[in-house]
């Protein structure tokens, strides 16, 4: 098993992209993750020219047992990745650390802010709500989604605020009862709406 | 009618390895080799499935799929991921509220009986 690591390990920084994508999805395969240098290598990874080994090395690297808090810190600059489906993954990845991606929170408020992209939108939404209370500064930026172009995000930022938000933020108790009147909002996003009111009224 | 069935893939030997498959077993097939030409392949050729990988150059899996489930007119027709990250398993399942889940989650390597069981089952 050693050997094979070591292998892996050396094939990360192969000429061929390909090869490169391939080790960094078998060093999770194989369950590499006690291994001290697999962390180093990955993170490493995270900087590769190639999207797709970008893609990779996140993908195996949240399998690592490394510490929360450098997880969050390694992944979080991938939020700003040229490629959509790395920005998403990181979002994704960040939401799966739940209260532990407290520290990024300013920094997945601004990519909400900022990304053209609406499933990335969406999944950076979601990820804040997992993160829950500790996320309370993002409220402001959330209330906002309520009125993004796309359902989908609009749903989730409805859905993240009752996450996040406890019954006195004034902000989000207004902007959500607006939604709920709004007759122009979709049903579904004022379904959601109206749940969340319920859960944070609680 | 034969039913019809887009295969989205960038690796050669397995949109022609899948076409042979499918057309033995019956059904009509179209390929594309990303994201993007899958998309005008699905407005041509109207498939009844969609059998997509994810990690292609262009337009990736992800991409396509999205496009695909947020569009009136294409939502409707299932797709089946074909992919060898399995992490993308847990990544389409868990919920994220408004983000639709594909049909089929099917992991390379994969066996032809349940390629074929779950292209008949997700077009009942």
């Amino acid at each position: 098993m050693e050997k094979a690591i070591a292998r892996l390990i050396c094939d990360l920084g192969d000429n061929d992209c390909h090869i490169r994508f391939a080790a960094a999805r078998t060093l999770g395969d194989i369950g590499a993750d006690d291994n001290p240098i697999v962390g180093n290598v990955l993170i490493e990874a995270l900087k590769d020219s190639i999207w797709f080994v970008r893609l990779a090395a996140l993908q195996t690297i949240k399998e690592i047992r490394l510490d929360a808090g450098i997880l969050a810190e390694k992944i979080t600059p991938l939020l700003q990745d040229e490629h959509e489906d790395v920005r998403e993954y990181a979002a994704y990845t960040l939401g799966n650390l739940g209260p532990k991606a407290a520290p990024v929170v300013t920094s997945l408020t601004n990519a909400l802010a900022a990304d053209l992209v609406w499933y990335v939108r969406a999944t950076i939404a979601w990820a804040l709500g997992e993160i829950g209370p500790a996320a309370g500064s993002a409220c402001s930026q959330l209330v906002t989604c309520l009125t993004d172009d796309e359902i989908e995000v609009r749903i989730m930022a409805a859905k993240s605020l009752g996450m996040i938000s406890q019954g006195d933020n004034r902000e989000v108790l207004a902007a959500l009862e607006e939604a709920v009147n709004d007759k122009n909002q979709h049903p579904e996003v004022r379904e959601k709406v109206r749940e969340t009111l319920t859960q944070i009224k609680k | 009618m034969a039913k019809k069935i887009l295969i989205v893939d960038d690796e050669e030997d397995l949109r022609t390895y899948l076409t042979s498959l499918l057309t033995n077993n019956g059904y009509e097939t179209e390929t594309a080799a990303d994201g993007e030409e899958g998309f005008i392949k699905v407005s041509e050729f109207h498939p009844d499935a969609v059998v997509l990988d994810i990690i292609m150059p262009n337009q990736s899996g992800v991409g396509l799929y999205r496009k695909l489930k947020k569009s009136e007119e294409y939502k409707n027709i299932p797709v089946i991921v074909l992919t060898g990250v399995s992490a993308y398993k847990d990544f389409f399942a868990r919920d994220r509220g408004g983000l639709p889940k594909p049909e089929e989650f099917i992991e390379k390597p994969f066996s032809t009986e349940d390629l074929l069981a779950k292209v008949k089952t997700c077009m009942k």
